[in-house]
């Protein structure tokens, strides 16, 4: 089981960082939980992220979890209209 | 950086006042039951469009949801669903005339009297209560669904339909890949679109790629969007304004269901979140390739009475209705041209000046004639700066005429020539409401009603006429109408019971109908609101000579009245005679001047043993000596030895004692009233060439003062 733990601030510059993180989980194939509780901002580069991994994930059968995702990611996904494709209807 | 759009609020105030004299035009042009003439339809409603888009702008939300209910009813008027009723012409101007008070409130930072614009919207609801024929109307070609629009991508900033009367707006955002790089964020974006209504979102993911191959700065998403609410197609799009270059954006209207739903609309601002769900025949998208339609983000949208208020711009935009003026860019380029011939005269009197030598002083001379000829041209083009036509007051009098005439039951056509005659921005001011009382006047005590026309064998509609031009270097303006005339013997007998006139005594036509300015003196028989109370006439004269008018009644008993007022072109320079009073100088304006003369002894004669008059051409003319009214020390006081210039002023004439003439010229007018304080016969005062200060004589003013005198 691996585990990611979102900072803070998420926003585009920290999407690199986070894309080779999301990457390397993928690779791991482990199941992987995304914990979104200190998110306080969130920019749509991160959420594309990881809407790109669960999409996969989904195709590799690699089962994604996401734990305690903050108002600010449930709001910012939902201005996006990604609540149910990044799976946050079930966690929220 | 922002743009501060408050620098752009007065020209919003002034186009949409502008916008409001087009829709009122356009309504009076309008024939009730007649066929719908839809270019002045078109035109009424563009002007409402334009008022509603910049209000919208502005955040003046009354003013948008107010003009968003008349242009509910120009839309079904214009889509040939309602017939054009004179009370709907009628409704709509009374909008007009509301919608103007609206923005004048506004730009005076006051309150806007809400009551009147509600009530006026509950009536145009009724309008279309009242004659909406229940039509179906066929929902317009649904959106393109996701995989059209992948496959076909919009143009950027499409040309988006707009039906005015629509539930929101749909727009189709996709990004262009750079988007986010330069700090772009669809999220903020979004949560802006969610403050200004219900917002439904769907994204589009099909161009998301793998993850190994996605660039984490690129943007692969887009979105389809519906906003529910009444927000202006300009506030979505301002939305978009940072990212507009950076992605391909589509808004166009949300269609009406089937049942009709704009009076729900107009009655109140509900929320969005009442509106009606989404219509079924909106498109589903293939489950694989889009997430699903769900409501992601059905955010309230604030309540009403929670709305924006209407920004409070600083005390630096107060309200400017006199100080500005909008000024067509030929005379501009007039005043540029002459600037740079004045400035190629100064160069040559700056080369002429070095090293000066007498037998150059020709060429000086010829220098000196250039400067006055530029000096005179820049000055008689700064001044048509500050001219307009005469439309600008003229043009409310359709209305007037419409609603007077209708209120007095009288069938009246209005005339109006002369239009463009330009005049000086200052006059025209003064002149409105002058000019309101002639016309009021002429329908309701001038026309007669159409059965009494019709016994005297007149056609049944009066006509009204109202002309201006120019004449001599004055502005006339002619109110006439073909009505009764005065009733010279009621205006004698009212002259004589009031003791203005005395009896056994001839008076002149001219004599008698210049009672009707005397204060508190009426013939109506009956007092209306709308004129004959006697009060007025003697404001009328009071104003006009204000801006340095005269005013003169001609009228014949059953064939009409015309009214004559002469108006200065300007009221900043005027053409005057310098004369010599004592040790000072004083100025007539040329054009009161008949004619000067040296008087003899035959020619000046003595009534009752008082007062002199002058023989001149036939007539006895009243001689003021100027020098007795306003205590000149040093003064000729032998009428042999001064001059006397002859001037006319309200038809009569009277000479005026001087030492002597000295020459002409052109003088620029200061108030005496704000510098000093109002001298009686003195209109203003300016600063001669020498430096001393001349003084403006009023000959208005000293003809009254004569008159007083006598």
């Amino acid at each position: 089981m691996a585990m990611i733990k979102c900072q803070s601030e998420l926003d585009i510059a920290a999407a690199s960082t986070l894309h080779q993180q999301l990457l390397s989980a993928l690779q791991a194939g482990e199941p992987l939980d995304i914990d979104g509780q200190a998110v306080s901002r969130i920019h749509a580069a991160v959420l594309q992220l990881f809407l790109s991994l669960i999409i996969e994930a989904q195709s590799l059968k690699v089962p994604v979890r996401w734990l305690n995702p903050s108002p600010t990611l449930m709001e910012s996904a939902g201005l996006l209209g990604l609540v149910d494709a990044l799976g946050l209807a079930e966690s929220g | 950086m922002a743009i501060d759009i408050g620098q752009f609020i007065q020209t919003f105030f002034e186009e949409s006042l502008e916008g409001l004299d087009v829709m009122e035009a356009g309504l009076l042009a309008l024939q009730p039951g007649e066929a719908t003439d839809l270019e002045q339809i078109n035109t009424i409603f563009r002007a409402a469009h334009s008022i509603k888009g910049g209000s919208g702008t502005f955040g003046f939300r009354e003013v948008t949801d107010f003009t968003h209910a008349m242009e509910t009813l120009l839309d079904r008027v214009r889509e040939g669903r309602l017939m054009i009723t004179g009370e709907m012409v009628n409704t709509l101007l009374e909008s007009v005339d509301c919608l103007r008070e609206m923005l004048v409130t506004l730009r005076e930072k006051a309150e806007i009297d809400e009551a009147r614009a509600d009530e006026l919207r509950i009536r145009l609801l009724e309008l279309l209560e009242l004659n909406e024929p229940v039509v179906s109307k066929p929902i317009s070609a649904p959106p393109p669904t996701s995989s059209q629009s992948a496959a076909s991508p919009q143009p950027p900033v499409a040309q988006s339909s707009e039906s005015p009367g629509a539930l929101g707006w749909r727009i189709g955002f996709l990004p262009h890949a750079n988007l986010m790089h330069s700090g772009n964020d669809p999220v903020r974006i979004f949560r802006e679109l969610a403050s200004l209504g219900a917002l439904t979102v769907r994204a589009d993911r099909r161009r998301l790629p793998s993850l190994a191959n996605l660039h984490p700065e690129d943007c692969y998403l887009a979105w389809e969007l519906e906003l529910r609410g009444d927000a202006a197609r300009e506030e979505v799009a301002d939305v978009f304004a940072w990212v507009e270059d950076e992605c391909d954006l589509h808004i166009e209207s949300l269609v009406e269901p089937p049942s009709f739903t704009a009076p729900e609309e107009l009655r109140s601002s509900a929320p969005p979140s009442s509106l009606p769900p989404l219509p079924s025949s909106a498109p589903k998208a293939p489950a694989e390739d889009v997430v699903q339609g769900e409501l992601m983000q059905q955010q309230e949208p604030p309540r009403s009475d929670e709305r924006r208020k209407p920004e409070r711009r600083p005390s630096s935009m107060a309200s400017s209705e006199s100080s500005s003026i909008r000024v067509s860019i030929d005379k501009v380029d007039a005043v540029i041209n002459l600037v740079g011939e004045l400035v190629t005269t100064q160069s040559m009197l700056s080369a002429l000046g070095t090293d000066f030598e007498m037998d150059r002083l020709d060429k000086l001379h010829e220098a000196l004639d250039q400067l006055d000829r530029n000096t005179r041209d820049l000055q008689e083009h700064v001044m048509r700066i500050r001219m307009l036509p005469v439309s600008s007051v003229f043009s409310r009098f359709p209305r007037m005429v419409h609603d007077v005439s209708g209120k007095l039951g009288k069938h009246v056509e209005l005339l109006i020539n002369g239009e463009q005659t330009e005049i000086d921005k200052t006059v025209i001011e003064k002149i409105g409401d002058p000019l309101v009382h002639l016309v009021r006047n002429s329908l309701d005590h001038g026309l007669e009603p159409p059965d009494e026309r019709l016994r005297q064998g007149k056609p049944e509609t009066g006509n009204v006429m109202l002309d201006a031009y120019h004449k001599s270097g004055s502005i006339f303006i002619e109110v006439s109408d073909d009505g009764r005339g005065l009733d010279r013997e009621a205006l004698l007998r009212k002259g004589l019971d009031t003791g203005l006139l005395k009896p056994g005594e001839e008076y002149s036509d001219e004599q008698v109908y210049d009672l009707i300015f005397h204060p508190g003196l009426s013939t109506a028989k009956q007092i209306s609101d709308v004129s004959g109370r006697g009060v007025g006439m003697d404001v009328v004269r009071r104003n006009i000579q204000d801006v340095g008018g005269t005013i003169q009644i001609a009228s014949q008993w059953g064939r009409g009245t015309k009214i004559t007022i002469c108006l200065p072109l300007t009221l900043a320079i005027l053409d005057g005679q310098l004369v010599t009073i004592g040790q000072d100088c004083y100025i007539i304006p040329l054009l009161s001047i008949i004619e000067s003369v040296q008087a003899n002894a035959e020619m000046v004669n003595r009534v009752a043993g008082k007062n002199e008059v002058l023989r001149f051409r036939g007539q006895h003319l009243p001689i003021l000596r100027l020098y007795e009214l306003f205590g000149a020390k040093g003064a000729v006081t032998d009428l042999m030895k001064g001059l006397l210039v002859v001037v006319e002023a309200d038809g009569r004439q009277v000479g005026l004692f001087v030492d002597d003439l000295l020459g002409q010229q052109q003088v620029s007018i200061k108030s005496l009233e704000k510098n000093f304080r109002r001298v009686a016969g003195v209109a203003g005062a300016t600063i001669l060439g020498d430096g001393r200060v001349g003084l403006i004589l009023d000959i208005s003013g000293l003809v009254r003062v004569n008159n007083a005198v006598l």
